[in-house]
């Protein structure tokens, strides 16, 4: 498909799977929480009535998206991430349903670095940012100690800079 | 060189004015409009107002006794306050544009505001002189050409002795492109729509009036006058359209009748404004992308805006001034833009969609007309058309941003026209742009088509989206970025 180049061939993590169930539960959990709340709330001192539809709306709307997410989207995240590098570019491709492909060129990275939560830390991953003068990338969910190798390999390729002219 | 100096003693008094201009409202609505008031407020207020006139005059000269700078070899030193000496270094390397400005009331003294800017984003990210000689900032800018040159020819052209030579040559060579005709002017002056500033202008002038002198009795009885009298209401109309006219003309010319396009080897120079002289250079190299844009009505007079997207701020308090020019012949602009960046040359052989790529287009979820739908029929249902005109108008655009949009690769450089209504041609080339992004949803890949975007260097971040073009042509776009092949400082054996 692509002539000059070789397609990204490096997966993430299948340990990502566990990682963005939990971080999304977590997240479904708290705000189905303040929307109970607010329900209750609703109830109690009755407010307009629009209000109590648009939370009910809500509701419905997180527990699809909680289904989702949960459920089905990170096994699917995972699956189609595909990440490659080597001397000229970084590539970052994800997605089939919303293909996105992005190549970065290594001269024009202004810096790398790792981060790691608490749920990746358990599964000893680290997640790695690539920044440009454009924006930040990222790759989420790589071995700890592969990811260290990465990040030292684009920090030394990205060390050669273009004559600018 | 190094000694410290001070800024012109004319910074006290420029420094001043622009803060009377600052409080000139206060002043109508304390002196002026409640000029008999006797209230308690108006009179703490004018109080307030001497104490704020004596604080700034002497403030002013403090800041201006507290001021230096020194040029230094490589960089500026700016040394500031009262009682917390602030030193501010700005070395040359950093600066990306000087830009000098003239108003009318420091010409007759030959003196200048500079501004130096340098690519950083916090606030000392610009300093100017607010009123220095011109031969200082002449000097000045002497310094930097004379620093950027030597820097150059230090770490690029070591090997090669005698380029120090030609560039003197060619540096001396400053080549005039452009300066607008008499019907450059009045084509500017139809398109800049100066003259419908008269309208509020006048309406202002009116009210402030009116608040003093009641001019509303009178006012109605003119009116009444000219209800009477076709004969009138017809002068009326046609003074007022020469005088708006008149005024549209003359704004025009104060803003781009000395206008001015010069460039040598390093540096475009523009200069502008009839009474308010302003200066500004950009880099060439700094130069990212050049976009060209025309309005509807600019395209039936012919007529384009040119705009050289640059890294590191162009701003000149807060006007814009990456313009080259806003209202230039187009075939003048294809040929400035090849004699001033011969590596942006604007190709005319673009490419066009093909009929996919507006059935694709017409699938799009119009969510701006379902939004604007939602809101007229919650709101204000009896203005239910406006939904029928805001469908049209959607379905139009997309239309007309089919037939306009077009594609091209062309050796270096990725050449790009998007929009309908407003068309912008950008160029760029392949080692400027920092990023290529390919996008395609699940509805494109039926019909296989995919988005592209990419990423230049500025300041904010430039980027150009292409929609629904076919895969052939982003696979294009995509070898061709890959194949970038880039010059390396400190040559091949970098590694």
């Amino acid at each position: 498909m692509y002539k000059n180049i070789e397609e990204p061939k490096r997966k993430i993590s299948p340990y990502a799977i566990n990682v963005w169930r939990i971080t999304n539960t977590i997240g479904h959990t708290i705000f189905l929480l303040i929307l109970v709340v607010l329900l209750i709330m609703d109830s109690h001192f009755a407010w307009y009535s629009w209000i109590s539809y648009v939370l009910w709306g809500l509701l419905g709307f997180t527990i699809i998206s909680a289904v989702w997410s949960i459920v089905f989207e990170p096994t699917l995240l995972q699956k189609y991430w595909r990440y490659g590098l080597n001397k000229e570019f970084v590539q970052l491709k994800h997605g089939r349903w919303n293909l996105a492909h992005q190549v970065i060129p290594m001269t024009k990275i202004q810096y790398v670095s790792l981060q790691q939560g608490p749920i990746l830390r358990k599964y000893g991953l680290s997640s790695i940012s690539i920044g440009t003068m454009a924006s930040t990338h990222e790759i989420p969910a790589i071995q700890e100690d592969e990811a260290k190798a990465i990040r030292n390999e684009i920090a030394e390729l990205a060390k050669v800079k273009e004559v600018e002219n | 060189m190094d000694q410290k100096k001070r800024m012109h003693p004319m910074m006290m008094p420029v420094s001043f004015f622009t803060s009377l201009k600052d409080i000139f409202f206060v002043f109508i609505i304390l002196f002026v409009i409640n000029y008999s008031s006797e209230a308690t407020w108006v009179e703490i207020g004018r109080i307030l107002f001497f104490v704020y006139l004596i604080y700034k005059f002497v403030s002013v000269i403090v800041t201006w006794w507290r001021t230096t700078y020194t040029i230094n070899e490589s960089f500026i030193e700016i040394e500031q306050g009262l009682f917390t000496r602030k030193h501010h270094q700005i070395p040359y390397d950093r600066i990306q544009n000087v830009q000098t400005n003239t108003p009318f009331y420091l010409r007759p003294f030959h003196l200048t505001a500079l501004t130096l800017e340098t690519g950083a984003e916090d606030e000392d990210s610009s300093f100017t002189f607010t009123a220095i000689t011109k031969e200082e900032a002449k000097q000045i800018e002497y310094v930097l050409d004379h620093y950027t040159k030597q820097k150059s020819s230090d770490t690029i052209d070591t090997n090669i002795i005698e380029t120090d030579e030609a560039q003197a040559m060619t540096k001396e060579e400053k080549v005039v492109h452009f300066n607008p005709t008499k019907k450059d002017i009045l084509k500017a002056s139809v398109l800049s729509f100066s003259y419908l500033l008269l309208i509020p202008v006048l309406a202002s002038l009116f009210s402030n009036i009116d608040e003093v002198y009641d001019l509303s009795a009178t006012g109605n009885k003119i009116i009444q006058f000219v209800k009477d009298s076709w004969f009138w209401i017809g002068t009326l109309i046609i003074l007022f359209i020469i005088v708006a006219i008149g005024f549209g003309i003359i704004r025009t010319y104060l803003k781009y009748g000395r206008y001015e396009i010069s460039s040598d080897h390093e540096r475009v120079y523009i200069r502008k404004g009839v009474l308010n002289e302003q200066h500004f250079s950009i880099r060439k190299q700094n130069v990212q992308a050049v976009h060209i844009e025309q309005s509807l009505l600019k395209r039936m007079l012919k007529i384009a805006e040119v705009k050289l997207i640059s890294a590191g701020g162009v701003d000149l308090s807060g006007e814009e001034v990456n313009s080259l020019y806003p209202f230039l012949p187009i075939h003048r602009a294809y040929t400035i833009i090849e004699e001033i960046l011969p590596e942006f040359q604007v190709q005319t052989n673009m490419e066009s969609l093909p009929k996919k790529s507006l059935v694709a287009r017409m699938c799009q979820i119009p969510v701006l007309w379902i939004i604007g739908t939602i809101i007229i029929v919650i709101f204000f249902p009896k203005w239910w058309p406006i939904s029928i005109i805001l469908f049209l108008f959607t379905i139009m655009s997309r239309l007309l941003d089919y037939y306009f949009t077009r594609f091209l690769i062309h050796g270096e450089t990725l050449q790009v026209r998007t929009g309908g209504i407003f068309m912008t041609t950008s160029i760029t080339t392949r080692e400027k742009i920092i990023e290529l992004k390919l996008e395609q949803n699940f509805i494109q890949k039926r019909f296989d088509l995919a988005n592209i975007e990419t990423a230049n260097r500025s300041k904010p971040v430039h980027t150009t989206p292409l929609y629904n073009i076919p895969m052939h042509m982003t696979q294009r776009a995509f070898i061709w970025y890959t194949g970038r092949n880039p010059r390396i400082e400190g040559g091949l054996d970098g590694e």
